[in-house]
């Protein structure tokens, strides 16, 4: 089997896919981060929406958001899912909530909500799944 | 993530081996302080104190073994740092 070390750089891709944890429970941003690194996603953090848009407008690559709805400050995960599809439209965004009713409020589609208490696992596989298919 | 939220990590129970943080954070807690808590009651865990104020980080010499690292930095920099502190750890260690 061919190796990537006797390939020309160019034809070398190296990146992995990168995964924005909005969440400012600290703890809980941890587990999920954590569980993410674990299966070999580059993991950004932000505690609340202006953090995740400095990160977003800094150019750092992201592939997938995962933020939870209801954070400090003016702007919610909802908001910033929004904000994320009308100038990232590449970047995809599952949303988080302890409140059920966000989803249905928010008009996002079911497989983009994740009820708390979620398991990170879960989220994992539903991410992988994402990126699967973007990748296909 | 502030001071408190370091905290709360540690008392949680997370193994975390350095710490590195900014002398001016938000909050009641600066980085001063927190590092005193942490070598008071997390012996193990490191820390490595940076800050962008000359005065902070000539006081921050006192509660960081090698001294502050002044803003700017290079990453490099911190990593050697890092691997300094993990070696002196590792040393210690050995019988």
């Amino acid at each position: 089997m061919a190796s990537s070390e006797h390939l020309p750089q160019e034809c070398v891709t190296t990146r992995r896919w990168a995964v924005l944890v909005v969440e400012d429970e600290i703890l809980v941003r941890l587990t999920m981060a954590d569980c993410l690194r674990a299966a070999g996603y580059v993991v950004v953090e932000a505690a609340n929406a202006t953090e995740a848009l400095a990160v977003l407008t800094s150019g750092e690559l992201v592939d997938v958001i995962f933020t939870d709805v209801r954070m400090p400050g003016a702007m919610d995960g909802l908001m910033l899912a929004r904000w994320v599809h009308e100038h990232h439209s590449r970047i995809q965004v599952l949303v988080t909530s302890g409140n059920g009713d966000a989803a249905v409020s928010s008009g996002l589609p079911d497989d983009t909500f994740f009820s708390k208490p979620y398991a990170a696992e879960e989220v994992a596989r539903r991410i992988h799944l994402l990126l699967e298919d973007r990748r296909n | 993530m502030n001071a408190d939220d370091v905290l709360a990590v540690l008392e949680a129970g997370r193994k975390i081996d350095v710490i590195l943080t900014e002398v001016q954070l938000a909050g009641s807690v600066d980085g001063f302080e927190l590092a005193r808590q942490i070598r008071e009651n997390h012996p193990n865990t490191d820390v490595i104190l940076t800050s962008g104020v000359t005065r902070a980080a000539d006081k921050a010499g006192n509660l960081c073994d090698d001294g502050p690292v002044a803003k700017p930095y290079q990453s490099h920099e911190i990593v050697r740092r890092i691997n300094i502190l993990r070696e002196r750890r590792r040393r210690a260690l050995r019988p």
